[in-house]
């Protein structure tokens, strides 16, 4: 069981699934770090983004990874115009409602996506998607580096775009003191929808790097915000690299508790860690205590 | 009228309460085990005739349901024919393999053919290094299928869907995990022409003991040569709905009427023979069509080939499959 193939073989393949939960993570993160609420819709614009992703490939015959420059402003543009239209409007400023707000939007968009497509399990292939490379002794599949690679391209431009920007300045802003921001002059309710935008865009890169892999359904999202909402919890709510660190960190728990306990009781181990986590550090790994 | 059971057994009983709403006649369906647990029973509350068409769980008839009636075998019979027939190739070959590992979905037909396989093997000689349940849908089997390379088992036997059944083929492949047989029980892609015509390299020397048609039979092939020549495969759940549904018409036909009554009375006493698979008349007892029975199946040579029973096997049968 300890051969060494067959562990750096696991630990890959969870450090590149991490590198992908931590992008969506990232969103999500950023979302809350500036409008203070979980973004419950999260799994369901994703599952959106990968029905986007999927049509874009079987009816357009485009590659997944050429969909990225057309998806990720896409995406962007629908998260604009949903919090601005919808999250904005139905929740008054309350962030309570906002919170109510974005379940209801997932309802929404899960029924719908239920209604239109089904709830039949859709998948693409790709000539490329099973092309294995060799990784010191161990053999991964070439889909799931490209993706760990192009998550990871993702995060590093979104720390660019937190870090040095004057929109990341005001981002940082709102997020620290939405009143003070707007004392001196950044319209704080663009900020939140561009907050929200940024949310959704890095849905739309992940739902690129993930289809080649990966298979859309209606009720996709749902696993994939019980993750990210574990790994902000673990890293810090609101926290960056807590939210980047904790993605790997969550993606290798995942792949070595499948391999030592199962496909099914593997998972334990993510939900061992957020409980831990609320128990010991409630702040998370990189959180600052309120 | 057409139910869509949302792959949930809730939203399957919900469309029986339709359709006896509607006033149908008699309900076919509804593929998998767990959706057909919950649609026979509420069809058993309005006394609705219900065929089942694929749903291999063996709970479906061992419930003291009038109305239920199911035409293919069920898991426990498909699941000691594929031990008896593993034995007699081990046999013939000298008994190469002695180590089994099984890989199963989680739902009833997955769990239900894993345990039977899992008490079965011990006592016919084999030992069952690993029992893996995966969830519905996976769409990655790494670490699975790194656990089967640790193991080396000397047999596979997968009892999953079409999708995971082609990503585990595919990824025991790609990662090397080469044993002597993959050897499926009720295999969801092992005896389908999409498979083989897609992935052939990942389908070849893939055995499975499944439902199958009789290839003897003109109206079996005539069937194929329809459904390939409207672009579809020739998969099981096809040739068995098609089949269900001549059933039906036949009970219709005996029964003379539309009364729920009629054809359930109709369905218990079929002797039905105008069929297509190895089955023989029709006889139900407690519901379950006596005379089902599975056949084994391998691909070989880019095609799928019945390779037991020896009555009408097609090809002999490849075991060890040959190294990569």
């Amino acid at each position: 069981m300890l051969e060494p193939s067959i562990l750096t073989a696991s630990l890959v393949h969870g450090l590149a699934n991490g590198a992908v939960y931590a992008l969506v993570a990232l969103g999500l993160s950023l979302v809350y770090g500036v409008l203070h609420i979980i973004n419950f819709a999260h799994g369901a614009l994703l599952m959106a983004a990968l029905y986007a992703v999927y049509f874009l490939v079987d009816r357009a015959g485009l590659d997944p990874y050429a969909a990225i420059p057309i998806l990720v402003p896409a995406a962007g543009a629908a998260g604009y115009l949903l919090h601005r239209w919808v999250v904005a409007k139905a929740s008054r400023g309350r962030e309570e409602a906002v919170l109510l707000v974005t379940l209801g939007i997932a309802l929404v968009l899960e029924n719908l996506a239920l209604a239109l497509f089904r709830s039949d399990t859709r998948t693409i292939e790709t000539g490329w998607a099973f092309s294995m490379v060799a990784v010191g002794p161990a053999l991964l599949p070439a889909a799931k580096l490209a993706a760990a690679a192009g998550a990871l391209l993702a995060v590093a431009l979104l720390w660019a775009l937190v870090r040095a920007t004057d929109l990341g300045r005001a981002i940082r802003a709102v997020a620290k003191d939405r009143e003070a921001a707007r004392l001196v002059g950044i319209d704080v309710e663009h900020v939140f929808a561009l907050a929200f935008a940024i949310g959704t865009a890095t849905l739309g890169a992940a739902a690129c790097l993930l289809l080649p892999t990966y298979y859309v359904s209606p009720q996709v999202g749902h696993g994939f915000v019980l993750i990210a909402f574990t790994i902000v919890v673990l890293g810090g709510m609101g926290s960056f690299w807590g939210a980047f660190w904790g993605g790997l960190l969550i993606g290798v728990v995942e792949s070595l508790g499948g391999l030592f306990l199962g496909e099914s009781l593997g998972q334990i181990g993510i939900f061992a860690i957020f409980i831990a986590t609320l128990l010991l550090r409630p702040t998370g790994l990189f959180g600052r205590a309120v | 009228m057409l139910g869509d059971a949302q792959s949930k057994p809730e939203v399957g009983a919900a469309e029986v309460e339709k359709m006896n709403e509607a006033g149908v006649a008699a309900i076919i369906g509804a593929f998998s085990s767990a959706i057909s647990l919950a649609t026979t029973q509420s069809a058993a509350r309005y006394g609705i005739p219900h065929i089942v068409d694929v749903g291999v769980s063996d709970q479906i008839v061992q419930r003291g349901l009038t109305n239920t009636f199911r035409f293919c075998p069920g898991y426990g019979l498909i699941a000691q024919i594929a031990i008896d027939n593993l034995v007699a190739l081990n046999d013939a070959a000298g008994k190469p393999a002695r180590t089994v590992a099984i890989v199963h979905e989680e739902s009833l037909f997955g769990t239900g053919t894993a345990q039977l396989l899992q008490k079965e093997l011990p006592a016919r000689g084999f030992e069952v290094v690993e029992v893996a349940k995966h969830a519905n849908p996976t769409r990655d089997f790494t670490n699975l299928v790194l656990k089967l390379k640790a193991l080396a088992p000397d047999i596979v036997i997968p009892a999953n869907y079409y999708n995971e059944y082609v990503l585990l083929a595919r990824t025991m492949r790609q990662q090397g995990v080469r044993p002597k047989a993959i050897y499926s029980v009720l295999g969801g892609a092992a005896s389908s022409f999409k498979f083989v015509k897609e992935f052939p390299e990942d389908a070849a020397y893939i055995m499975d003991c499944n439902h199958w048609y009789d290839p003897r039979k003109a109206e079996a092939l005539e069937l194929r040569r329809k459904v390939e020549a409207r672009g579809l495969y020739y998969t099981y759940e096809v040739f068995l709905a098609h089949e269900a549904v001549r059933l039906l018409a036949d009970a219709l036909e005996r029964a003379g009427s539309a009364s729920r009554e009629r054809i359930v009375e109709a369905l218990a006493t079929s002797r039905w023979d105008g069929h297509f698979m190895p089955y023989g008349p029709t006889r139900f007892v407690n519901g379950q069509n006596e005379g089902a029975r599975p056949v084994n199946t391998q691909v070989l040579n880019g095609t799928i080939e019945v390779i037991f029973p020896a009555e009408f096997a097609s090809a002999r049968p490849v075991f060890p499959m040959p190294r990569a």
